[in-house]
């Protein structure tokens, strides 16, 4: 019923999609990090076992794998050198920075 | 009532200037130096002021400025006189309004002109 | 069945091995097919040089006593990776584009390529890593020993001297890395045999590593609940025992520190990086590495808690558990993995060491040696690099190999790491802050890092001799000289915390602090500056934001000369060549484009370190009056490294007091060039004046013939005076061209001032008496003998007297003159009653066009144009005399006019 908004979403490619995927490299490893740290690791130390295996052991692992599969689908996405030019100040123009990588 | 008023300290350029205006047939008072030009303009109500820059006391840019800041006087056309010629002073004194310019030595011609020029609208109302 | 001969053997067969690998690359490499070399896999794997014996051996160990703290250290590391697009992206774009060749490096580059910072850094690397090294050391021999000894029950320990066991090691590994690692000194050039190497080593450790793992836990045992229900059954704690808490914390931020700042790491994701994208790769590959390298070690370490004997190494259990299953072949890979963890850290480490103490401590001292550069030839400090490059890979390994002798057996192998990694730890707050606050200046790093790593050596590193040390355990205990404040794992009375968590809460915290305060109140050097700009702003800056303040005033040959020095010449030749720069006599006029000496600079910072490389041209180039050589002997005579970057900055007072002078000129220049438009816009107003009178005048002559008489005779009379007037302006601008060009030759004879005196007021007092002005002489001396020029100086008194006339206009007139002979000076003064000078006039009286009256004076009588007291005035200079005004008797303005005496004339 919201064919608009569905249109409207950023394109894989485009300006849009590109931020929203840095955004995303930015959240997913500080979210991650929040999930690793004390308050929210000692909820799954009560004891039980999952499969036979200690929850948080279960936790901790689940979690790395989570990681591990985010950075794939985010390093397939995250633009290219080359196709960002500078970034945040949108008017200097050469592609590669400016840095003499290539001399 | 007064046509002409002119701000001028050299009684050597004075005397030929107020004779040919004199001759075209404007009313001409003199004065000598900036404060006296600005009473001049206020009390006798001129159509033209003739002003050189080089007054003694305040010059001739200081009047320029007072009567083209004052509501009451800023229609009063100025016509400025100078004997720096350099463009830069020109630039001054059109940028503060005023309404025409000559470099000394002139024509007298070109004075009388000028004048006539500057006075024209009034001419034409009244005529 | 594995005899310890066999085991060595085995282990020399697979160094054996790496040889050839590394040869093979090389080789690869130098024929320019090391494609597969450069790709992200090898890259990916290179960088799992961060697992070690300690993760080999040690995470087991950790794993059988702190339950699941092993995997903090390597959680850290993950989250970084997976977080690639922030900080290590950054670093290594910065790392490529500025040549970086070390964390030294790299922070010296950023902080106004500080050598001090350096030195520090290098320094600081070197006291951490060296128990590391030591630890992988300790991880071999204790292996072999594990390995080859559980068969015979111990008989062959004897056999094996522990520590020629480990000299052999470190002998060995010295003999791979700088055959391997210090083929070429251009760090970027990168190690590429070497690397493929280590990447091989990844691969056999992690094999090796999973296949123990699954070994025991579907071999031994049936799959891992079943091992986790065996070690439950046999007492084992299988859950977590205490909260994560502040060690986990700690943990978690160490290893996500160490991943950047340890210098292997540095030097293989930042200095080996071939191609950014790599990155990429490496963002989720080597996560996925850690966590398959970690996916064992709890059933490993509870396996092993649940059937070994209680005594027995938790560290060894990899080696252990096959061996006591009877799987000699298995406990032998596991024994290759082992191996190969603790030679790839023990490889890459020394390489990254000795470049810091190549780069940032040999070539500093060694460039006070001139006479020693000037033998060595044509690639002389490359040579010098080169062997410096060898002699700290030895010196490493042989301080590891010391500390190995001197700890002994002590202490589990975690421990040691964790210690290293709070080390390296106190690189960071100076590295984020390089990387993203552009505000950070070189003191606040030098005193953030400097404080950070004397806490660190305090509060962690001093009491891990504790165990060995009475004295040091009594300091532990007591503080020094009792004083409690200062006790090393209580610093200001913190107690009960872990001493891990103690030392790294203190020492970043007072790291960070003097970092930040340090930098907001310090000023930041220039240069510093400059390189905050190029490292905060590396993904936004263009190419002219590259300013450097180079200045070449070098020629191509002086360039070429510290080029070819460092890089030898075909690579000089080839930068120059790239450029098209002349070279040789007829280059002698071409002006090296800053943008070259830049490149240029960049290519020396990939051998030598930026700071070096900053030293060197600047040197060179700056030192317009000091070539390299005097720089050199210059800094002979000082003892410090430091000195070199104090040479620089006097280099730049000296440039900066030259700009300054420079600048003054300049002003000056301006000045005379506004008095001289000034003069000439006045002198135009005075000629425009009177022409305006005659020209208009004569056209109403022209034009108006019936005139009335009286106004025609005004008239013309009025064109002769202004006639007079230009006449007379002509003439004093003459005088005053002539004066002031000295065109006119002075004679200087002896005369009678007095006499000229005379003369002038006769001349004046026919006008004065038309004014009716009294002309009083008051105490005449009879005669005046000074040397001069009569003219000249009655034209003087005459223009003086004559201005005193024509600007009195009191009622009842009066000029008085007056002169003596004072102090062997013959004085005049003429004094009016009229008005005087006032005040505002007084500074400026003499200056060209100056009239003192107001214009209105200004009659037929025209007293000149302003310049005659200005004439005047330069007159008596000439003299040697002087004009002044002077308070006079009369009311009015009261001129003096000296001149010295003919000392010959008067009479003895």
């Amino acid at each position: 019923m919201l064919p608009h908004r569905l249109t409207a979403r950023p394109r894989p490619g485009s300006a849009g999609f590109h931020r929203r995927l840095r955004d995303a490299a930015f959240v997913v490893p500080v979210f991650a990090l929040l999930l690793l740290l004390p308050p929210f690791l000692n909820l799954f130390r009560v004891g039980r076992m999952l499969f036979g295996i200690p929850l948080e052991v279960v936790y901790l692992f689940a979690i790395w794998t989570a990681l591990v599969a985010g950075a794939f689908v985010l390093s397939r996405h995250l633009p290219r050198q080359s196709e960002i030019g500078p970034e945040i100040d949108p008017e200097a123009s050469t592609p590669d920075s400016g840095q003499a990588d290539h001399s | 009532m007064i046509d002409i008023l002119i701000a001028e300290d050299e009684p050597a350029i004075l005397d030929p200037v107020s004779f040919i205006l004199e001759r075209a047939g404007w009313r001409v008072e003199a004065v000598t130096d900036g404060e006296a030009a600005l009473r001049g303009v206020r009390q006798k109500r001129p159509r033209l002021l003739l002003l050189d820059i080089m007054l003694p006391g305040q010059s001739g840019l200081d009047v320029l400025k007072t009567v083209k800041a004052d509501p009451d006087l800023a229609r009063t056309p100025v016509l400025i006189l100078t004997a720096r010629g350099r463009s830069h002073d020109r630039q001054l004194a059109l940028d503060l309004r005023a309404d025409g310019f000559i470099t000394k030595p002139f024509a007298n011609d070109v004075v009388i002109d000028e004048v006539r020029r500057l006075l024209r609208p009034a001419c034409c109302l009244t005529g | 069945m594995l005899s310890p001969d066999f085991v060595i053997m085995t282990a020399v067969a697979y160094v054996g091995l790496l040889f050839v690998l590394a040869y093979v690359s090389d080789g690869f490499a130098r024929h320019g097919r090391a494609g597969f070399l450069r790709s992200p896999a090898v890259y990916t794997l290179s960088i799992s040089v961060y697992c070690t014996s300690w993760t080999f051996y040690g995470a087991v160990g950790t794993a059988a006593s702190d339950g699941l703290e092993f995997v903090a250290i390597y959680m850290g590391p993950t989250l970084v990776f997976v977080g690639w697009w922030f900080i290590l992206r950054k670093l290594v774009r910065i790392g490529r584009s500025q040549r970086i060749t070390s964390i030294a490096d790299l922070l010296s580059s950023r902080f106004g390529k500080s050598s001090r910072l350096a030195v520090l850094v290098t320094l600081i690397a070197v006291i951490t890593i060296t128990p590391y090294i030591a630890l992988q050391l300790k991880a071999i021999t204790t292996s072999i020993q594990v390995i080859s000894s559980a068969q015979e029950g111990g008989s062959h320990l004897a056999r094996i001297d522990n520590n020629r066991l480990a000299l052999g090691v470190a002998i060995g590994m010295a003999l791979f890395t700088i055959l391997f690692g210090t083929r070429n000194v251009d760090a970027r050039e990168q190690h590429l045999g070497v690397v493929a190497a280590i990447a091989f080593e990844a691969v056999v450790k992690l094999l090796a590593l999973i296949a123990v793992g699954l070994f025991v836990v579907f071999g031994l045992g049936d799959g891992p609940a079943d091992v986790y229900a065996r070690a439950l059954a046999a007492g084992v704690e299988i859950h977590e025992s205490d909260p994560f808490g502040s060690r986990w914390v700690t943990v978690l931020l160490l290893s996500a520190s160490a991943i950047i700042c340890l210098p292997r790491q540095f030097q293989i994701t930042v200095v080996e990086n071939s191609d950014e994208e790599h990155l990429r790769t490496a963002g989720w590959a080597f996560p996925a590495y850690l966590l398959l390298m970690s996916l064992f070690t709890l059933p490993i370490a509870f396996y092993g808690l649940a059937t070994m004997p209680a005594e027995s190494n938790p560290d060894m259990f990899v080696l252990t558990l096959p061996m006591a299953a009877g799987q000699d072949g298995l406990a032998l890979f596991a024994f290759i993995g082992g191996f190969s963890s603790a030679t790839s850290m023990i490889i890459i480490a020394s390489i990254a060491l000795s470049i810091m103490v190549s780069n940032h401590v040999v070539l500093p001292l060694a460039l006070r040696r001139t006479d020693h550069l000037a033998d060595s030839g044509e690639q002389g400090i490359a040579r010098l690099l080169q062997r410096s490059r060898r002699i700290s890979i030895a010196v490493m390994l042989g301080l590891g190999f010391l500390y190995f002798r001197l700890t002994g057996e002590t202490g589990a192998l975690a421990p040691i790491g964790l210690i290293s990694f709070a080390g390296v730890a106190q690189f960071l707050p100076a590295l984020l802050a390089a990387l993203y606050w552009r505000e950070a200046n070189m003191r606040g790093a030098l005193a953030g890092i400097l404080i950070g790593a004397l806490v660190w050596f305090w509060t962690l590193f001093l009491p891990s001799f504790g165990t060995t040390s009475a004295s040091i355990a009594a300091l532990i205990a007591d503080g020094p000289w009792g004083i409690a404040a200062l006790r090393p794992q209580a610093l200001f009375g913190m107690e009960g915390l872990d001493p891990l968590v103690h030392s790294v809460f203190w020492s970043l915290f007072l790291n960070t602090g003097t970092l930040i305060f340090a930098s907001l109140l310090t000023p930041q050097g220039a240069l510093d500056r400059i390189q905050a700009g190029m490292f905060v702003d590396i993904f936004s800056a263009s190419r002219d934001v590259q300013a450097h303040p180079i200045r070449s005033s070098a020629t191509t040959d002086d360039l070429f000369f510290v080029a070819e020095r460092v890089l030898g010449w075909r690579r000089a030749q080839a930068l120059f060549d790239a450029d098209e720069i002349p070279r040789g006599e007829s280059a002698a006029d071409f002006a090296v484009g800053s943008d070259f000496v830049i490149r240029l600079e960049r290519e020396l910072a990939s051998s030598i370190g930026a700071a070096s490389a900053h030293i060197l041209l600047s040197t060179a180039i700056a030192g317009d009056t000091i070539s390299l050589e005097e720089v050199m002997r210059i800094t002979d005579e000082t003892q410090q490294v430091i000195e070199y970057s104090h040479e620089l900055e006097n280099k730049s007072r000296e440039l900066r007091e030259a700009a300054r002078q420079l600048e003054e000129a300049n002003a000056r220049l301006q000045d005379l060039h506004r008095q001289k438009d000034d003069f000439l816009s006045q002198v135009s107003h005075e000629v425009r004046t009177p022409m305006t009178s005659i020209r208009s005048i004569s056209e109403i002559l022209l034009k108006e013939l019936d005139l009335e008489e009286e106004r025609r005779s005004r008239f013309v009379g009025t064109i002769h005076q202004e006639s007079v007037r230009l006449t007379r302006l002509l003439d004093e601008i003459l005088d005053l061209g002539a004066l002031e060009g000295s065109e006119r030759n002075w004679e200087s004879r002896p005369i009678d001032a007095e006499a000229v005196l005379d003369r002038a007021i006769a001349v004046c007092e026919a006008l004065a008496r038309q004014k009716g002005i009294a002309v009083e002489h008051v105490g005449r001396p009879l005669a005046a003998p000074v040397l001069g020029d009569a003219d000249r100086l009655s034209q003087v008194f005459i223009n003086v007297i004559a201005n005193a006339v024509s600007h009195n206009d009191a009622d009842q007139p009066v000029i008085q003159v007056r002169s003596r002979i004072e102090d062997g000076q013959y004085v005049v003064e003429i004094a009016d009653n009229g008005r005087g000078i006032l005040p505002e006039y007084r500074q400026s009286i003499f200056d060209k066009f100056v009239r003192v009256q107001p214009e209105s004076d200004r009659g037929g009588s025209s007293p000149g144009l302003g310049l005659g007291l200005n004439i005047s005035h330069v007159i008596m200079q000439r003299m040697n005399g002087a004009l002044e005004l002077v308070d006079g008797p009369l009311p009015g303005a009261c001129f003096r006019i000296t001149l010295p005496l003919n000392a010959e004339a008067i009479p003895a």
